[in-house]
C-alpha cells in the first residue's frame, strides 16, 4: 500500500524536474552559439568555457582571424548537443557548414586551428597508410592501361604513355612521331618509316615522298598519355571472358547461398537447442579449423571425383558449403538473441522452422551479412580448389583464367593486368556496398 | 471452461528439486497470482504450465485435458514475459499478427482483430512503429496485446510489471485488472511483489522453495496466515514478530513482559514456545500498555505515521498509526496490541496456532 502512496508525488516531481533541467542547457546553448557566430562578442559565453575563450581572444587577433575562430567554437556546443533543433542556431550552422563535411573531417586538428605535433605525426602516418594501401591498386589500374612496350620499359613510369602517331599519305599504317633534335630539320615533327642499325628513315607530313635518313640519336620520340583500352577490349574478343565471369559468379553466388543456409541452421541448433553432445559437436566443428586445407585436399578430391563432380562447377560449390568459421561466427551472434523471444514465438504457435525463418534469420541479419561478405570474398578469390577440380577451359573461373595468362615462357601482361582489374571490381563493389553491415554487425555483437 | 489444475506437479533440474509437488486448482475466470521471494520456483511453475518447461512428475490439467505431453503451442495459452519479448524486427502490427498468422487466420480477420485489440489497449497509433521506438509502458501494452489477440484459454503473466517505473506500474496494475474483468478469462500472474498480489488477485498462491505455503483469497491470507512465512510475506510493512512462551494462559515474552491472550481461538498448551505476530497497524500507543518501545525513528506522512523502535531485548517493532503522532526519537512509548488482532505461531514448526 505504501508504494501506491509514494508513487504519485514521486513520479510527478521527477517529471517536473526533468523538464526544468531539460530547458536549461538549451538556453545556454543558444547563447553560446549566438556568441560564437557573431565572433566579435567572445566574452558573452558564460560558464567554464568562458575562461578558455578569454585567453584565446588575447592570442587570436581580432578581425578576420577572429571570425575564422568563431565557427570552431560554435561547433563544440553543437556537437555536444548532437545538433538538436537546428533552426535555432541558423547563422551559426551556416558558419559551421564550411568546417563540417568531408573537408572539415579531413583537415581536423587536435589543437584549435593550429597543427599540433600529434597532428603532424598522425597525418604523416595516415598518408603513409594510404600510400601503402592504395599504391599497389593504383599502380595496377594504371598498368592495365599500358601496352606491352610500355610495360617492358625500364625504369617504369607511373602514367601509361604511348608514342604519338600520325597518318601520312602513302603509308597504310600510322607512323610514330619523332622530333628532330639536331641538323637542318631541328624542331620538326617527323614520322619514322623504318629503323635499323642506328639509322632511321623519316618523312615529314608535308612531303611524304622525300625519305630522309637520320641517325637515331638525332631524333627523340614524342610521347603522350594514352590509355591502351585495347587491353580490355581484347579480353572480350580474343578470350571468353564472359564465360569465366559467369563461372565465377555462379560459383560465388551458389556457394554463398548454400553456405549461409547450412551454417545458419547449424548455428541455430548449436546456440538455441539443448541436446546431449552439443558441446562436443561444437568442439568438433571448431576443431576442424585446425586442419589445414592441404591435408584434406587429396581425400576431398577423391570424394568429389567419386561423386562425379570432377570438372563440374558443383564440385567447387559443395565442398565449401559448410565452414566452421561461419558456424562459429553465427552461433556466437545467435546466442545473444534472448530465449524469451523464441519462447514467445512458441507460445504464438510458431513451428521451429518458422521460428528459424521469421525470428532467428532476421535478427541475425548483421552477422549473416558479415558472413556473406566473407563468403563472397573467399569463393571469388578461391584458387587452389578450383584449380584442382576444374581442368577444362570452359569451366575456368576468373582466377584460373588469370593463371592461364601466365605461361612458362611468356606472360601476357596486358591481358593479365586488365583481367585482374576486372576481377577486382565486383569484389570491391560488394565490399563497398556491404561494408556498413560489417561495422554494424561487429558493433551489435558487442552490446545488447 | 478453462480450469487449471495441478496435481503433485514436480520439477527437478538434475538432482535439485525446484518444485516439490504442488497441488493447485484455479477455477475458470479466476485471477490467480503466484507470489514468493525470488528463487521460490514461481516462474518455473508458470513455464511448466505454459509447456515451455517439461515437468518431472505429476499432472497438469487445463480445461478437462491432461496436457503433460502437449507442446506449448497447442495448449491454447498466451504468455506475457518479463522482458516483453517483442520481436524487435517487426512492427507492432506484425508483432500482434504473428500468432494469428501461425493459426492460418484469414488476413482480413487478422487485421480486424489486431485493430480492435490495439484500440482497446490504446496502442492503435503505434501500429507501424518498431518495439525499440516504444516506451516501457507501450511495450508492455503490446506484449499484453499480443496475448489478447490470440484469445487464449488462459493468460500467463511472468512478472510483467517488474521493468516499469513505480508510477506506471500502478497504472498498468489497474489496467490488467480491468482487462481481466472485461475478458472474464482465467489468468495466472507471477510476481514477487505482494502489493501486486494483494491488489490484483482473486486467489493468491504463496510459494517458498518449491512448495505451496498457502493458497486462498487475498484477505484470507492477510487475516488468517497459515504459517510464519505467509504472515511475514503478506502485508506491508511487515508483520511484527515477538517470541515468547505460554505461561498461565498468558504470553511471557523473551524481553520479560507479559501479555494476556484471548481465551479462545488459539491452541494454547502450557510451556509451548510461540511467536506472536502483530501487524504494525494493529498496535496502539496506550497509557500503561504492556510493551515499552524505545523509538528509533519516526516517519510522518501527514495522513499516517510510522514509528520504528525496539523492545528492551532489542526486538525491532514497527507501528503504523493513522493521523499524526507526537513521538520523539529516543522516547519510550507504551504500546499494546489492539484487541484480538494478533496471530500466534508455534515457534518450532512455524504453523499458526489458530483453531479453525
Amino acid at each position: 500500500m505504501g508504494e501506491r502512496l509514494f508513487g504519485k508525488p514521486d513520479g510527478g516531481s521527477g517529471g517536473a524536474s526533468r523538464t526544468r533541467t531539460g530547458g536549461a542547457p538549451d538556453q545556454n546553448r543558444s547563447d553560446e552559439i549566438g556568441g560564437g557566430a557573431s565572433g566579435a562578442t567572445q566574452g558573452r559565453t558564460g560558464g567554464a568555457s568562458g575562461v578558455l575563450d578569454e585567453t584565446r581572444s588575447e592570442t587570436a587577433p581580432r578581425g578576420p582571424a577572429g571570425a575564422t575562430a568563431a565557427p570552431e567554437r560554435a561547433e563544440a556546443p553543437r556537437k555536444a548537443h548532437e545538433g538538436r533543433d537546428r533552426a535555432e542556431g541558423a547563422p551559426a550552422s551556416a558558419a559551421t557548414a564550411t568546417r563540417s563535411g568531408i573537408l572539415g573531417f579531413l583537415t581536423a586538428t587536435r589543437g584549435r586551428g593550429r597543427m599540433d605535433w600529434t597532428d603532424w605525426v598522425s597525418y604523416a602516418y595516415l598518408t603513409f597508410g594510404i600510400f601503402l594501401m592504395f599504391g599497389p591498386v593504383v599502380w595496377l589500374v594504371l598498368s592495365s592501361f599500358k601496352d606491352q612496350n610500355e610495360l617492358d620499359r625500364f625504369p617504369p613510369r607511373f602514367l601509361p604513355y604511348a608514342q604519338e602517331t600520325m597518318v601520312v599519305d602513302g603509308f597504310d599504317d600510322p607512323l610514330p612521331i619523332f622530333v628532330v633534335t639536331e641538323g637542318e630539320l631541328e624542331g620538326q615533327r617527323v614520322g619514322q618509316t623504318r629503323r635499323a642499325a642506328g639509322r632511321a628513315e623519316v618523312v615529314t607530313q608535308d612531303d611524304p615522298d622525300n625519305r630522309i635518313r637520320l641517325t637515331t640519336d638525332q631524333i627523340t620520340p614524342v610521347e603522350g598519355v594514352a590509355f591502351a583500352t585495347e587491353n580490355y577490349t581484347q579480353l572480350f574478343e580474343r578470350f571468353n571472358f564472359m564465360q569465366f565471369f559467369w563461372n565465377s559468379t555462379f560459383i560465388t553466388l551458389m556457394s554463398t547461398a548454400i553456405m549461409l543456409l547450412v551454417n545458419s541452421m547449424a548455428a541455430f541448433a548449436l546456440s538455441k537447442y539443448q541436446f546431449r553432445g552439443r558441446t562436443s559437436v561444437l568442439l568438433i566443428v571448431i576443431g576442424t579449423l585446425m586442419i589445414p586445407q592441404t591435408v584434406v585436399l587429396v581425400p576431398l578430391f577423391l570424394i568429389v571425383t567419386e561423386m562425379g563432380m570432377f570438372n563440374s562447377l558443383w564440385g567447387v560449390i559443395i565442398p565449401g558449403a559448410a565452414t566452421p568459421t561461419g558456424v562459429f561466427l553465427l552461433r556466437q551472434y545467435m546466442i545473444t538473441i534472448p530465449d524469451e523471444i523464441l519462447d514467445a514465438a512458441r507460445m504464438d504457435k510458431a513451428s521451429e522452422w518458422k521460428i528459424f525463418w521469421r525470428i532467428i534469420v532476421p535478427l541475425s541479419a548483421p552477422a549473416i551479412a558479415v558472413l556473406a561478405i566473407l563468403a563472397i570474398m573467399w569463393r571469388w578469390n578461391d584458387f587452389l580448389w578450383p584449380l584442382i577440380v576444374l581442368t577444362r577451359t570452359e569451366n575456368f573461373t576468373l582466377q584460373l583464367a588469370l593463371n592461364s595468362f601466365q605461361g612458362e615462357l611468356q606472360t601476357d601482361w596486358p591481358s593479365l593486368l586488365a583481367m585482374t582489374v576486372l576481377t577486382l571490381l565486383p569484389i570491391a563493389s560488394v565490399f563497398m556496398f556491404l561494408q556498413r553491415y560489417i561495422a554494424t554487425g561487429i558493433a551489435s555483437t558487442g552490446g545488447k | 471452461m478453462a480450469r487449471v489444475e495441478l496435481n503433485r506437479v514436480r520439477k527437478s533440474f538434475g538432482d535439485v528439486e525446484v518444485i516439490k509437488g504442488i497441488d493447485l486448482d484455479v477455477q475458470h475466470g479466476e485471477f490467480c497470482v503466484f507470489v514468493g521471494p525470488s528463487g521460490c520456483g514461481k516462474s518455473t511453475l508458470l513455464r511448466m504450465i505454459s509447456g515451455l518447461e517439461p515437468i518431472s512428475g505429476g499432472d497438469i490439467v487445463i480445461g478437462d485435458e491432461v496436457v503433460n505431453r502437449i507442446p506449448a503451442a497447442d495448449r491454447g495459452l498466451a504468455m506475457v514475459f518479463q522482458s516483453y519479448a517483442l520481436y524487435p524486427h517487426m512492427t507492432v502490427r506484425q508483432n500482434l499478427s504473428f500468432g494469428l498468422e501461425n493459426t492460418q487466420t484469414p488476413k482480413a480477420e487478422i487485421r480486424e482483430t489486431v485493430d480492435r485489440v490495439a484500440r482497446m489497449l490504446q496502442i492503435d497509433m503505434l501500429l507501424d512503429r518498431r518495439p525499440k521506438d516504444l516506451s516501457g509502458g507501450q511495450r508492455q501494452r503490446v506484449a499484453i496485446g499480443r496475448a489478447v489477440v490470440r484469445e487464449p484459454r488462459v493468460f500467463l503473466f511472468d512478472e510483467p510489471l517488474s521493468n516499469l517505473d513505480a508510477e506506471l506500474r500502478v497504472d498498468m496494475r489497474k489496467e490488467i485488472t480491468a482487462l481481466h474483468r472485461r475478458l472474464q478469462n482465467t489468468m495466472i500472474y507471477v510476481t514477487h511483489d505482494q502489493v501486486e498480489a494483494m491488489t490484483m488477485a482473486d486467489k493468491i498462491a504463496v510459494l517458498r522453495q518449491g512448495e505451496l505455503e498457502q493458497f486462498g483469497r487475498p484477505l484470507d491470507l492477510y487475516n488468517r496466515p497459515r504459517n510464519l512465512f505467509v504472515a511475514g510475506f503478506i502485508g506491508s510493512p511487515k508483520m511484527n514478530f515477538l517470541s515468547g512462551r505460554i505461561e498461565d494462559a498468558a504470553l511471557r515474552l523473551d524481553s520479560g513482559e507479559t501479555l494476556s491472550l484471548p481465551a479462545t481461538g488459539f491452541d494454547l498448551s502450557e510451556g509451548r514456545a510461540v511467536t506472536l505476530g502483530v501487524r504494525p497497524n494493529h498496535l496502539d500507543i496506550a497509557e500503561g500498555g504492556p510493551l515499552p518501545l524505545t523509538v528509533s525513528s519516526v516517519e510522518q506522512l501527514g495522513g499516517e505515521s510510522y514509528v520504528y523502535g525496539a523492545l528492551s531485548d532489542g526486538t525491532d517493532l514497527t507501528l503504523h498509526l493513522s493521523g499524526q503522532v507526537g513521538a520523539e526519537v529516543g522516547e519510550t512509548l507504551h504500546i499494546a496490541p489492539r484487541g484480538d488482532e494478533i496471530h500466534l505461531f508455534d515457534s518450532d514448526t512455524g504453523l499458526s496456532l489458530r483453531r479453525d
